[in-house]
């Protein structure tokens, strides 16, 4: 591509805010992004905006009509194609330099640490709590730092950066699985967390109707476009943070919350708990 | 014909199980697949139609479907 802007050209604005050390670190970053979904898919496109040119995106779905309300790299134009593969077509049409591996599969218990071994920053941007679990045990065990995000009805959401040297995934979440290995009858009980956190929203104004069809099965997670893109805006704000470490720039760690309520005033609070720990039901 | 029933599974799950039961069925081979999610079902759909194979949706309830996928 004989006209391809240099790297300077398109990062020049980020100059003041950022110095040129840590734009060449966020260049040099390594950024895996596990679902490119409503948080994932914009969380991808500010890496790229902010100047990362590594990132490995790893989903095994397609887009379907639904995703259209919210996903950022969603059109009536790719419905039915491998949002991996979108997701690499759109952002190298932001950056034509930036390296993408893309994996067309899901993440599972036999091949995380294997996907995620060779990364820096790791966002879970999936939607089965089991998942979750699965990738920030990985993300521990390989000593890599993590970013947990949550998208709830009506209007919430959170996001949160684990690393080896704070509270643990699953302790910061009070998990019934912590420390056990992850059976299929623990994966369910994971997985059930997010019925109750569907019961709950309803007291936050969610719709009752819409909880009962949630837990029939009748209906999806209910998500508005602002909301899940809020949250995915703020775990990229994090991994900028986790990559350039400036000291005065401390990522939001386990046990700290970034906790997003567009319906409060503030919107978007930093809060600690008392015991180190959160109810995830309530989330 | 082979039965998968992924009821009370959650996404991604009941895509993960459908997609390596239609890649182990024979050609000519029909996959009756059962699933009470309608999230999983919208993906179920999305997947058989980007391998360009033929399905007969049913819906047994209101949160219950049974799809029939043709190889």
């Amino acid at each position: 591509m004989n006209n391809l802007p240099s790297y300077e050209a398109i990062f020049d604005r980020n100059y003041g805010v950022l110095t040129l050390e840590e734009q060449e670190k966020l260049r040099k970053a390594r950024v895996t992004v596990v679902g490119v979904g409503g948080v994932g898919g914009i969380t991808a496109i500010q890496c790229v905006r902010m100047g990362i040119e590594n990132l490995h995106i790893i989903d095994g779905d397609l887009f379907v009509p639904s995703n259209l309300n919210r996903q950022m790299l969603s059109f009536v134009g790719n419905l039915g194609r491998s949002k991996a593969e979108e997701a690499e077509r759109i952002l190298k049409d932001i950056n034509p330099r930036v390296k993408i591996k893309i994996t067309t599969d899901f993440i599972t218990k036999e091949n995380a640490e294997d996907l995620l071994s060779q990364t820096d920053v790791i966002l879970d941007g999936t939607d089965n709590l089991a998942f979750r679990v699965i990738v920030h045990r990985a993300a521990y065990k390989l000593g890599i730092p993590s970013v947990w995000i949550a998208v709830t009805p009506p209007f919430r959401g959170g996001v949160m950066c684990l690393s080896p040297t704070s509270v643990p995934y699953e302790k910061a979440l009070k998990h019934l699985s912590l420390g056990k290995e992850l059976t299929d009858e623990l994966e369910k009980q994971v997985i059930a967390i997010k019925d109750e956190r569907a019961k709950f929203s309803v007291s936050k104004g969610a719709l009752a109707d819409w909880a009962d069809k949630y837990l029939r099965g009748e209906k999806a997670w209910a998500v508005i476009s602002p909301v899940a893109n809020i949250v995915g805006l703020l775990a990229s704000f994090e991994i900028m943070k986790l990559v350039i470490r400036r000291p005065d720039l401390e990522p939001v760690y386990s046990p700290q919350l970034l906790h997003v309520d567009m319906a409060s005033n503030p919107m978007v609070s930093i809060q600690t708990s008392s015991d180190g720990s959160w109810d995830y039901t309530k989330l | 014909m082979k039965k998968l029933d992924v009821c009370g599974e959650q996404c991604p799950y009941p895509v993960i199980k459908t997609k390596k039961e239609i890649e182990k069925l024979p050609e000519g081979g029909t996959l009756e697949i059962f699933t009470d999610y309608i999230c999983s079902m919208e993906s179920i759909l999305a997947y058989i139609k980007s391998k360009e194979l033929n399905a007969e949706v049913e819906k047994i309830d209101s949160s219950k479907w049974k799809v029939l996928v043709f190889k």
